[in-house]
């Protein structure tokens, strides 16, 4: 069961066999956390619609088609859910959420950073103030960019997949995601 | 997940652009993996399956014997508190008084017997009242008894049922006690132990408790107005009340929704 499709799982879950959906969960979970973590910027409310998110997935469960990829499925609903908190919230974010990515990054010089892949020469400390400074400019990075870069980190979500979880055309995720990595570049870009 | 990169990057074809992007994705993901606050909870994953759990498995079936069962235990316990009441407000009946009724008894049959009985038990502060009625005729004891069942009883007519000899008993009907016990409730449960048997056994107006049912519909209908503080504390409320019922899975997740 381990190596069905998460198509395959979710249509068994809705069939009556819970071990698929522990599959499925085991799956996800971690990256589903770790969106709602970024996009909420709050742990607890992120656990609180973590569970949510997983809920509407167990309640919908009968609703499932399987022409639809689940892992766009379960960041449509996601998505959905951060943007009514933000809206029953009132927060400023619900504005920056909605709006077009942030045009002024357009063009700006791409600088390099490190390559993780090959660790730094010889400071262990240098690596770990490398991947704190990656999770402060992500988190630094507008509503919309940081969503598509966590979709496509975390849920391996392609481009039309991302624009459909959030409801926007391809072209515009695609310019979410390559502002987002041309300003992570320019964040970090200079050596910690 | 998938590396399909250029599916996600049209200005990321250059080798430059891609090495830098593979370089920011592997320092994200290792970012993410050393950090143990980046999972969920173990005990929140634990709730979200055991509601997945919970979701597919058939709804228990309530066994055939539920309601005979229900219905027989509150008939023990009526009759339970009832003889507890008698025992604990009434004075045991003495020799002189039971050897009388055993005299009635033989003499009249148990109807009388019992009448006698329950005039001989009331208690000391309920007026005997040897009105004029203990010293009719038959003719209208007869007409007393027809106007009794159309009308309740009264204190009079009980007093004078309870005033009547033995010997005067014997040659007229029994006093209709009958339509008296027909109204009589659980708290005047004395009264009602002395009565004949079949009129006794009716038990006080109990408001009728919500079923699970409703009270999960109300429990929905708080927390559609947004009020899910106060509709996790009505869950909890249930769970304690209903703790076999199974808690419906749009529900499940207020059960353990921290107390705010």
């Amino acid at each position: 069961m381990t190596d069905a499709s998460d198509e395959s799982l979710m249509i068994a879950y809705a069939a009556g066999d819970p071990a698929a959906f522990e599959v499925l969960h085991a799956r996800h979970r971690g990256p589903l956390f770790r969106y709602l973590k970024r996009q909420l910027r709050d742990g607890a409310l992120a656990e609180d619609l973590y569970q949510d998110v997983w809920m509407r997935v167990i309640n919908a469960r009968d609703r499932y088609v399987s022409s639809a990829r689940f892992t766009t499925w379960l960041y449509t609903i996601a998505h959905n859910r951060v943007m009514d908190h933000f809206r029953a919230a009132r927060l400023r974010e619900a504005g920056r959420l909605g709006l077009a990515v942030d045009d002024d990054d357009a063009g700006e010089g791409l600088h390099d950073i490190a390559d993780p892949s090959t660790p730094p020469p010889d400071q262990l400390l240098e690596r770990e103030q490398l991947v704190r400074r990656v999770v402060a400019a992500v988190e630094a990075l507008p509503g919309p960019q940081r969503e598509a870069f966590v979709l496509q980190q975390e849920g391996g979500l392609a481009l039309a997949e991302i624009a459909q979880a959030t409801g926007v055309n391809a072209e515009t995720a695609k310019s979410r995601l390559r502002y987002a990595f041309a300003r992570l570049r320019r964040d970090l870009g200079g050596r910690p | 997940m998938s590396n399909d990169r250029n599916d996600r990057f049209s200005d990321g074809n250059n080798d430059e652009g891609r090495h830098h992007e593979a370089a920011i994705a592997a320092a994200w993901r290792e970012a993410v993996d050393s950090d143990p606050g980046e999972a969920p909870p173990a005990s929140l994953d634990a709730h979200i399956l055991a509601a997945a759990r919970a979701a597919v498995q058939p709804a228990p079936r309530r066994p055939r014997y539920a309601v005979p069962l229900a219905l027989a235990a509150t008939l023990v316990i009526a009759v339970g508190l009832g003889l507890q009441q008698r025992s604990t407000s009434l004075p045991p009946p003495d020799a002189a008084v039971v050897g009388r009724a055993v005299d009635t008894v033989d003499a009249e049959g148990p109807g009388e017997a019992a009448g006698q009985v329950a005039a001989d038990m009331a208690p000391a502060g309920v007026p005997d009242s040897p009105t004029p009625a203990s010293r009719v005729t038959a003719a209208s004891r007869l007409r007393a008894e027809s106007k009794a069942d159309e009308t309740p009883p009264t204190d009079a007519a009980a007093g004078a049922s309870r005033a009547e000899p033995a010997r005067e008993s014997m040659s007229l009907p029994a006093p209709p006690a009958a339509p008296a016990a027909s109204e009589v409730e659980a708290h005047d449960a004395v009264d009602a132990m002395s009565l004949p048997e079949g009129t006794r056994l009716r038990a006080p107006a109990v408001p009728a408790l919500p079923t699970p049912e409703a009270a999960l519909e109300a429990i929905r209908a708080v927390l559609a107005r947004g009020e899910r503080a106060e509709a996790a504390a009505l869950v909890r409320a249930f769970q304690q009340r209903y703790p076999q019922f199974p808690l419906p899975p749009d529900l499940a997740p207020l059960s353990f929704a921290p107390a705010r």
